[in-house]
Formats: C-alpha cells, sequence, structure tokens
C-alpha cells in the first residue's frame, strides 16, 4: 500500500442552512470543513436515497452550491437544516494557480465549480476576471459574491436580458481581444468548452477546463468516468490544455449510467 | 530476468497478474491502459444481455482493510460492449469475457457472442453476491452443485473457447462446487468472489452506507479467507486455478502461487495501489524469483503444498 488513502466513507453531519440562490439553484452549507484545493470534489449522501458528485464552493465551512435538475438535487433542495448529510473527499485533481492576470468561465451551473478559484485567485492578489453565462437573466447566481470577493465581473446571457448578449465563446473572444491572460479556467455545458477552447487554441492561450462525466464510485474504481481512459473523478476533473488535446470524447461522447455511450452534448445541462 | 509469462489453457499471458472483473472493466481505453501499465490480461465487468442501471450510490465503500461493494452488477450490455473489446484486441490484450444471465440459455448466447468478438476466454460469473430481490443468477447458482453444472454446460455448449467458471467462497464446502463445474466442462476456476454479505453502518447517519445495505467483501482483509480456499481447492482439481481476493502485494502473489494458483486477479488493490498496482508486482516479482534463484514463476507453482 504505497499510497495515501482516498477517503473511503461518507462523514455524515447535519445540514446548517439551505439558501435558495434562485428558481433553480440552491446553496447548501454543512457542518463540516474539509481541506482542499480549488476544483476538487465531493460525493454527497442523502442517507437512504443516492450519492452524487458536486463541487465544493467553499470549504470551511462545507458549502456546495446546487443546480435543482432532476430527483436527487430536488431532493437536496428539500432539505432542511438539522437534516443529515453525508459527504466523501475531496476527490481529483484540482486547477493549478498560475499567472497574474486569469480570466475564469463558468456556464451555467458550472460557475459553481469555478467560483472557489475565483475567490482563491483574487484573495492571492492576481487579477481575476470572471465571465459568468447563462441563459437568461433569472438564472443568473453568485454574481455579487464574487464582485464582492474583487472578481472582475462579465455576466453574459444567450438572450442578452443580463450583460454580454450571446454565447460565452464569443465575449472570450471579446475580451481576448483587449487583455492578455496568463491562464483561462472554464467549466460549463460542454458545447461552452468546446466552442471556447477553439477560440483559445487559436489565440494559443493555456487553459484548464473542469470536466463532468458520470460517477458511481469518485475513487477510481467503477470505470463510469472513463474519457479516452482517463478517470474523470481521479486524473481530472481539471485538465490542462496538453491533457484535453488527448480527450477525443469531449464534446462527442459521454457515459449513461449502465456505461453504454451516447451524444456528449445531450445532456440536460445545468 | 524470470520468466513471469504463465499459459492457461493455451492463452499466453506475459505475467500472472489479471485484472479482476468489475474492477475498471467499463472503457476499453481505460483497461488497455491497465494492460499498457503492466497486467497480463484484463477481465471485463460481467456483461448480460440488456443494459443495466445497478444499484443507487453509495456501491462501494473502502477502509484501510477491507473494501465493500454492491454495485448491482451494472452494464452496458453484450451490444455495446463490442467496440470496447475491438479496443482491446486491436492492441493485442488478453481478453477474459465475464458473463451472467437469468437463464442457462440465454448465458449460452451470451458468451458465444463474446466468442465471435473474438476474446480469449469466457469467465462464467456463478458468484456475485449483489442481486435485487428474485434475480436466478450469480451466487443463487454458484451456492448449488446442480445449478453449477448446468450452467457450465450450457455455456460450455455453445463456446469453443476456454471456459473459466468463477466461484463465491461463500459456501459450505468450495470443493464439490468446483468439481461440479470442471466435471460439466469448466476448463479453469477462478476464486474469489467477494466474501459476505457484509455491512457497514453509518452510526450518525443510523443506517446502512451502502444502498443495497449488505455487499460483497473483498481488499487485504480477505487475503487469508481467500488463500486458504485456493489451498484447498489445488488440492482437489487439476486444471489451472485464477487465485484472487486480497492481493495487495507481491509476497500475496507468491502466497497464492504457492498454494497452487496458475495465475492471480487483482480488483480492490486498485484502489489501495492505483493502477500502477500491476507494474509494481510484476517488478516485486521479478526481484524476488531473481533474488532466490528462480528461472521462471512456474517453479513456485504449488510450493508450499509439498511441505
Ligand atoms: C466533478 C463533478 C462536479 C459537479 N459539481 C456540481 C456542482 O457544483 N453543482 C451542481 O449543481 N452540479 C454539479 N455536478 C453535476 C451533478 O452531479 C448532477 O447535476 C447531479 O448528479 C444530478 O442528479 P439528479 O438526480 O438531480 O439529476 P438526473 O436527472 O439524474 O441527471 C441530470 C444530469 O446530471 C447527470 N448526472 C446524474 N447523476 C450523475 C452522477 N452520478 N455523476 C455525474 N453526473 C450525473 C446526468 O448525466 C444528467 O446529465 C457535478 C458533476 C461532476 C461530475
Ligand atoms: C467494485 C467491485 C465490483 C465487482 N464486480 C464484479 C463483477 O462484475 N463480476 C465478478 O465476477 N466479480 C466482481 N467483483 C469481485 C472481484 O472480481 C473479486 O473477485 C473480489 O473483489 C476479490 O478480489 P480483490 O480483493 O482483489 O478485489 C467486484 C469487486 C469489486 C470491488
Ligand atoms: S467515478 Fe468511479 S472511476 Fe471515476
Amino acid at each position: 500500500m504505497s499510497r495515501k488513502l482516498l477517503p473511503g466513507l461518507p462523514t455524515t453531519v447535519p445540514v446548517t442552512a439551505v439558501t435558495l440562490d434562485n428558481e433553480r439553484m440552491v446553496t447548501i452549507t454543512l457542518d463540516a470543513k474539509i481541506n482542499m484545493e480549488p476544483g476538487q470534489f465531493v460525493m454527497l449522501w442523502i442517507p437512504g436515497i443516492d450519492e452524487k458528485p458536486f463541487s465544493v464552493l467553499k470549504p470551511d465551512p462545507l458549502t456546495i452550491s446546487i443546480a435543482c435538475i432532476g430527483p436527487f438535487t430536488n431532493k437536496l433542495r428539500a432539505l432542511k437544516p438539522g437534516d443529515k448529510l453525508g459527504y466523501r473527499g475531496p476527490y481529483g485533481k484540482g486547477f493549478k494557480i498560475t499567472g497574474k492576470k486569469v480570466l475564469i468561465v463558468g456556464g451555467g451551473c458550472g460557475l459553481a465549480s469555478v467560483a472557489h478559484l475565483a475567490t482563491v485567485c483574487s484573495g492571492q492578489g492576481i487579477e481575476t476576471h470572471v465571465l459568468a453565462a447563462f441563459k437568461t437573466k433569472t438564472e443568473a447566481f453568485h454574481l455579487e459574491t464574487l464582485e464582492k470577493a474583487g472578481c472582475i465581473m462579465h455576466p453574459c446571457t444567450d438572450d442578452g436580458s443580463l450583460g454580454f448578449k450571446g454565447y460565452a465563446a464569443a465575449l472570450v473572444a471579446e475580451l481576448l481581444q483587449s487583455n492578455t491572460f496568463d491562464q483561462v479556467y472554464a467549466c460549463g455545458p460542454e458545447m461552452m468548452l468546446v466552442t471556447t477552447r477553439t477560440v483559445l487554441d487559436e489565440a494559443k492561450v493555456p487553459y484548464q477546463f473542469s470536466l463532468e462525466r458520470y460517477m458511481k464510485c469518485g475513487i477510481g474504481i467503477c470505470d463510469q468516468c472513463s474519457m479516452n481512459g482517463q478517470l474523470v473523478c481521479q486524473d481530472g476533473p481539471v485538465f490542462d490544455q496538453t491533457q484535453i488535446v488527448k480527450l477525443t470524447e469531449l464534446g462527442k461522447f459521454r457515459r449513461l449510467v449502465t456505461g453504454e455511450k451516447v451524444s456528449a452534448i445531450t445532456a440536460p445541462s445545468c | 530476468m524470470a520468466d513471469l509469462s504463465v499459459n492457461l489453457c493455451g492463452i499466453k499471458l506475459r505475467n500472472p497478474t489479471i485484472l479482476a472483473s468489475g474492477v475498471l472493466g467499463v472503457s476499453g481505453d481505460t483497461m488497455k491502459r491497465v494492460y499498457d501499465i503492466g497486467a497480463g490480461a484484463i477481465t471485463l465487468k460481467s456483461i448480460t444481455n440488456e443494459a443495466r442501471k445497478g444499484h443507487p450510490g453509495p456501491v462501494m465503500l473502502a477502509t484501510d482493510h477491507y473494501f465493500m461493494n454492491a454495485v448491482g452488477l451494472s452494464g452496458q450490455g453484450v451490444e455495446g460492449v463490442k467496440d470496447e473489446v475491438k479496443i482491446l484486441k486491436d492492441a493485442g490484450v488478453p481478453v477474459i469475457a465475464s458473463v451472467f444471465a437469468a437463464s442457462f440459455e440465454e448465458c449460452g448466447d451470451i458468451a458465444a457472442r463474446f466468442e465471435s468478438y473474438g476474446v480469449d476466454a469466457i469467465e462464467l460469473n456463478i458468484s456475485c453476491p449483489n442481486l435485487s430481490a428474485g434475480e436466478k443468477f450469480g451466487v443463487t447458482i454458484g451456492t448449488s452443485c446442480d445449478l453449477t453444472a448446468q450452467n457450465t454446460a450450457a455455456v460450455k455448449k455453445k463456446t469453443s473457447i476456454p471456459l473459466i467458471v468463477k466461484l463465491s467462497p461463500n459456501v459450505t464446502d468450495i470443493v464439490p462446487i468446483a468439481k461440479a463445474a470442471v466435471d460439466a466442462g469448466a476448463d479453469m476456476i477462478a476464486a474469489v468472489n467477494t466474501f459476505g454479505p457484509g455491512l457497514k453502518i453509518d452510526i450518525e447517519a443510523a443506517r446502512p452506507v451502502l444502498s443495497n445495505k449488505l455487499g460483497g467483501v473483498s481488499g487485504p482483509g480477505i487475503l487469508p479467507l481467500a488463500l486458504a480456499i485456493i489451498w484447498r481447492l489445488r488440492q482437489a482439481i487439476e486444471v489451472p486455478i485464477i487465485a484472487m481476493g486480497g492481493i495487495t502485494k507481491y509476497e500475496d502473489v507468491i502466497e497464492m502461487m504457492m498454494a497452487g494458483a496458475d495465475a492471480v486477479a487483482i480488483g480492490t488493490g486498485v484502489y489501495y495501489s492505483g493502477i500502477a498496482i500491476f507494474r509494481e508486482l510484476n517488478i516485486g516479482l521479478s526481484d524476488w524469483l531473481d533474488s532466490h534463484g528462480y528461472q521462471s514463476i512456474s517453479e513456485i507453482k504449488g510450493l508450499a503444498q509439498k511441505a
């Protein structure tokens, strides 16, 4: 046994707060704190129901930002302070913080996966630009919190109801016209990542993306999260541009709970 | 450098370490990576005709000493797995396909499909303990000599590649079951599947951790139990034995081989040491054999039985 073992059991603690951020987003705070790098994730366990992967919004106290899009996430929303929730982790490789000026792109609930990174970068004195992309204004969340943390905000909506009108990749291209970023970080719907990547490759800007695949174990055993043989739970979820070149399944295939391969862009994005 | 290669009923493996069924056995690319890092062969996760979701989470848990799972035989079905097998066979990887089904007929048909995909051997899983109510495969079969013989014969009839039957340790006496399998046509025996069932309760939640409540136990804690089973099997049957259960170190492999195993499989060891375990085991084996003056790993097979 040559390595430090990954956490193998949930730690079950009371929920201390459940806050609705908008119609779909809820923030859950637990009576716990963890040591982690921005970009790592935990498995959340509703005892007796199911267990699913979530990024960490804040490690102390452990806080998770959740898009309520299906059975499990809606059960999370229904939790009340005092209810028990289990977590295990942190798992995976987080973001490597580098440079003096960075752009952080969060699409939809993907913003939850990069919000902690943005706060940490800003706290370290890095000039932190955050591109927060939503379908429409009513889906926006965390904008004020990030602004208060010192981030320079660039909101964007598909319908123009808030900020830039159009897709994230278009705004990234526009921002690159007048800014030089040392590193770009992104998490969001797979189509957003694919289009953003093209823009970044053309501009030759280094980047790190946080990817999502169906996860059952989080500890490198079930193979459910494999992308081209890389385990997103362990080798990722954060990959840099040199690794992403080899992930040819990005934007093409993902696996269902059974392991069957289906198109990656049909995923209901949060 | 000592020769680590083994021959299992005509299937030549460059070393005796096989990836056990159900651990990293879904993606052809992942399994190829496991082979590239050092495994001698790969076993696919057990597959049946249709796609299965398995149980809700948690489907597994780990401690320093043991591991427990109740995945519930999730899988993409025999059709979907064709492309994964192709990735492996195109790369020259020896592949064992693990199969199970609700009827013996169907089991034979699935095995025949796998044979047409070009796999090297079939492993009949009659030992999975994590079934839902009413499911009549896995350990339901592996605890009965009669059913074991019928299922083995049904698969043997429809295939011509070597047939491995994988046994459950959760029986009063494993020897008659192994003999029933061999008499019905099994070319090899794999042992053991997980022990149990086991149970882990989260005391703060006041309920079992696994969604299935009960699960199969694997990992370092089961090694002595598995080893004793290999010991007893070797005294009772002649066919090659693929030994598994709790292997995390090269010394464990040597113990299994000295008890009489022909090859070993590693599942949970991947949690304890990562996929590099296959490289580490083989380096350890090779160094140990060299330093003890053995030319080949086959020389240590059954050594402890002669003592
Ligand atoms: C590393 C990682 C970090 C994540 N971080 C967050 C986060 O911070 N906030 C957030 O709201 N969501 C996050 N997610 C997504 C979250 O896990 C899913 O939205 C959630 O599991 C949906 O469950 P459901 O039952 O509500 O919806 P379902 O209707 O079951 O599924 C809706 C969508 O979620 C996906 N999904 C379902 N189960 C899983 C699973 N076990 N693993 C991965 N995807 C799954 C499905 O493929 C589908 O696309 C993250 C996912 C991963 C892999
Ligand atoms: C997560 C997990 C899933 C498993 N799935 C299967 C399976 O699908 N088919 C099977 O025959 N055995 C399965 N097993 C059992 C292993 O192949 C092996 O027999 C057992 O775990 C003992 O070996 P180990 O201690 O090296 O893991 C599974 C084990 C684990 C830990
Ligand atoms: S989630 Fe199980 S291997 Fe990644």
